[in-house]
């Protein structure tokens, strides 16, 4: 169990500590076993499934993605027992079913404001010191540097090269795969996943900085 | 190669939220259970920071990224992460290039320190040679580019699942009626100002009713503005209708014609109408 807790981003214990029974535990488990018999790919799968939950809650405008993800996962792992005998078909979009009902409520609850003018909204662009706060700029300048760091050195070169490459990007980056000797599309999933990795240290760093800050 | 070109333009609509509520559900089941389908949402998203940041977006796109895309704190730290990429990557410039070897260039500064007059007027004839003809590739480049760009545009405001957009300060309308069924008034005209950002071209009735409509765009002097394949019948207000959408910065003072061409069984087209308008630009 323990391992279990270690490997997998349980959602946050947003109901009361009394309702984390012992049978939501089992139900837990029951939901990894449906998702893959394999522990390994279950684990991976249930990770995946978090992960699109909260992409797509943000895309729609959502600012709590990550604790409506969990909310998400919480009504579905409730459900296991009696929904996983009879149902045929990949589990994610039941997932996304609950998802989507659960926005419908959030919308029901809190209509969605119109969205404002443009005159009113910052452009982080254009008005640098307006719309950015300068300390979180900096901490995430220099996570960025001390993540690039953590890269083996062929990656930390290849990402930076990626992003010099002159106006318009992608005749230059065509060029740089023909030079590197890989297919323009493989040289632009290599460094997306060089920057995912990125992305995650970033994030961590730029979390424990703040949190530096405030002790 | 085409299909990946037409699935990207969709999932930046889905990005900047220009997708209907049908196509936006279907994006969303596939990034749940297509993980390659997911990777390139997230590498189009990569993508579109990286335009915003570099300021490459066109006007309509910004507004979109700012009002729809930008709304979410997990996008507002994904674009501190591209412009924190940015300013580093133009901070640590690349290492120079190795130089060429020393007898190549000696040999060229060798031609132009020449006291023989006709090797040095040769060599002035090459680079002139050189700059006009590098000017010219660069002028098509250039050309195929912006067309290039335009017909990405062209799909992103026409193709399917995208919407039909209501009339504001940015959108303006004109319902047009073929030349043929026209009394002798002269066209109609469209004003388009600094806000305009998009031009809608309503089409009532469309002739023939043909599975899809090829749209040709002609000004005053008949060169082709646009031309886009694929126009469907819409049926925003529940009335039948051919809409074309486009960016308003493509057009000038001047008259256009628009030539409609229904799409054929067999492949051809058929041409089933014009529609003139007259454009003025404040």
């Amino acid at each position: 169990m323990m391992a279990t807790e270690k490997r997998y981003t349980r959602p946050r214990p947003c109901l009361r500590p009394a309702l984390m029974t012992k049978r939501w535990e089992d139900n837990f488990e029951a939901l990894l076993t449906w998702l893959d018999p394999d522990r390994e790919q279950a684990g991976a799968k249930y990770e995946d499934i978090r992960h699109s939950l909260i992409h797509i809650f943000s895309w729609q405008g959502c600012v709590d993605a990550e604790e409506l993800a969990d909310e998400t996962i919480t009504r579905v792992t409730k459900k296991v027992p009696e929904l996983v005998p009879g149902y045929t078909g990949d589990p994610a979009l039941y997932f996304y079913g609950v998802a989507k009902k659960m926005r419908l409520e959030i919308m029901r609850r809190a209509p969605p404001d119109a969205p404002p003018s443009l005159e009113n909204i910052k452009d982080p662009n254009r008005d640098p010191n307006e719309a950015n706060d300068p300390n979180e700029s900096e901490n995430v300048y220099d996570c960025l540097d001390e993540c690039l760091g953590k890269l083996a050195t062929a990656d930390h070169e290849l990402v930076l090269l990626y992003h010099q490459q002159e106006q318009p990007k992608i005749e230059s980056r065509k060029a740089l795969a023909r030079q590197i000797g890989i297919n323009a599309n493989n040289l632009r999933v290599k460094v997306h996943r060089i920057r995912a990795g990125l992305h995650k240290c970033i994030e961590n760093c730029v979390r424990q900085k703040t949190a530096n800050e405030m002790d | 190669m085409k299909e990946l070109r037409q699935e990207q333009v969709v999932i930046r609509q889905y990005l900047l939220g220009e997708l209907d509520e049908e196509s936006r559900q279907q994006v969303e089941q596939r990034v749940m259970t297509e993980r390659d389908y997911k990777e390139e949402v997230l590498m189009s998203e990569e993508e579109l920071l990286e335009d915003f940041a570099a300021g490459a977006l066109g006007e309509y796109e910004r507004e979109l990224f700012l009002k729809h895309y930008l709304s979410a704190p997990l996008q507002k730290r994904k674009l501190k992460i591209a412009q924190a990429l940015n300013k580093y990557s133009e901070d640590h410039p690349p290492l120079p290039a190795a130089k060429q070897p020393e007898s190549n260039w000696r040999r060229l500064i060798n031609v132009l320190q020449s006291r023989k007059w006709f090797l040095r007027m040769a060599w002035a004839v090459v680079v002139l040679v050189v700059i006009g003809g590098t000017w010219v590739v660069f002028q098509t480049w250039r050309g195929r580019n912006q067309q290039t760009e335009l017909q990405a545009e062209l799909e992103r405001l026409n193709g399917p699942g995208s919407k039909v957009l209501e009339g504001s300060g940015s959108v303006l309308h004109l319902s047009l009626v073929p030349l043929s069924l026209r009394e002798a008034t002269g066209a109609p005209p469209l004003t388009v100002t600094a806000q305009t950002q998009i031009v809608q071209l309503r089409l009532a009735g469309p002739p023939g009713h043909f599975q899809s409509y090829r749209a040709t765009l002609k000004d005053s002097h008949s060169d082709v503005v646009l031309s886009y394949d694929n126009l469907m019948v819409r049926n925003p207000d529940n009335a039948a209708l051919l809409v074309l959408q486009l960016p308003a910065r493509i057009l000038n003072n001047d008259d256009y014609v628009l030539t409609l061409s229904g799409l054929k069984p067999d492949g051809t087209f058929e041409e089933t109408g014009d529609y003139s308008f007259r454009v003025i630009v404040k």
